[in-house]
């Protein structure tokens, strides 16, 4: 999560704001709690890992849309290189995978010797649809930053950026409890109100379109 | 070993995951274009989708 963040930070947020000389205070200080915020997030991950979620995304992605919302006009400068944008773009997506799922507390190592090698076999191997889905759904995760760079007005790229981001680490932590998920049989007990306002949204959607 | 019924995965959540992630992609692609409200009536359903799904695993995985 580091690397790619630090890439990200550096090549879309940092650059613009310190390489130019007309770039707001707010913008620089902006860019800077956006490095404080993304590596406090990961010191944080492991003792305190919803703290460190809220910090190193939350915290991460906040900063860095201040930094550009405090450029404004900056962030159409020549000085932004369409290469180092996409790549920038890319390391967005790789941080937002890195964030998808932090792994739990490691098991102490003296219980992982006792239980010897023989019990530590898998159970079951992942289906083949499962795999397929995680690929999928990675997929999706990286082509959402990537798509989000076809907007090009100002003011709705920032909002494309933003909802990109947050999209792909939603998509990413639910779509992976969802997949990994072995529910019970009493599945017809499950709360439906967002269900119910999902179809009700889609269905003034399509009342609208038929008008 | 033979699954259980118990074990069978819940395709309605997983419904609700393709959905939303389609939702989400025509969502930011349609972001390009004025006027920005479909593209936003979309993110919406994918946020919509994407809330129910999760609660629906959460409540199920608790059982």
């Amino acid at each position: 999560m580091l690397l790619p963040g630090l890439y990200a930070w550096g090549a879309t947020v940092a650059w613009p704001a310190f390489s130019q000389r007309a770039a707001s205070l707010p913008a620089r200080a902006g860019a800077g709690a956006a490095l404080l915020g993304l590596i406090l997030g990961l010191g944080l991950a492991r003792p305190h890992p919803t703290l460190g979620r809220a910090v190193g995304v939350l915290g991460f992605l906040g900063c860095s849309a201040i930094a550009w919302g405090a450029l404004g006009s900056g962030l159409r400068g020549s000085g932004l290189d369409p290469v180092r944008a996409a790549l920038g773009a890319l390391a967005w997506g790789l941080f937002a995978l890195g964030w998808g799922g932090f792994p739990e507390r490691r098991q102490a190592l003296e219980e992982l010797e006792l239980a010897g090698p023989a019990h530590l076999t898998p159970r079951a191997r992942l289906p083949v649809g499962m795999r397929v889905g995680f690929v999928a759904l990675v997929t999706c995760a990286l082509a959402l930053p990537l798509l989000a760079w076809r907007v090009e007005r100002p003011g709705v790229a920032l909002l494309a950026h933003a909802v990109a981001l947050a999209g792909s680490v939603s998509l990413l932590t639910v779509g992976t409890r969802i997949l990994i998920a072995r529910p019970g049989s009493e599945q017809s007990r499950a709360p439906r109100l967002w269900l119910t306002l999902c179809l009700l949204w889609l269905a003034l959607g399509t009342l609208l379109w038929l008008l | 070993m033979v699954a259980s019924s118990a074990n069978r995965p819940d395709w309605l959540s997983r419904w609700l995951l393709v959905g939303a992630a389609g939702a989400l992609l025509f969502g930011v692609w349609r972001l390009a274009s004025a006027p920005e409200l479909p593209a936003l009536y979309w993110l919406v359903a994918a946020a919509l989708s994407l809330k129910a799904g999760s609660d629906r695993e959460r409540a199920l995985a608790s059982r």
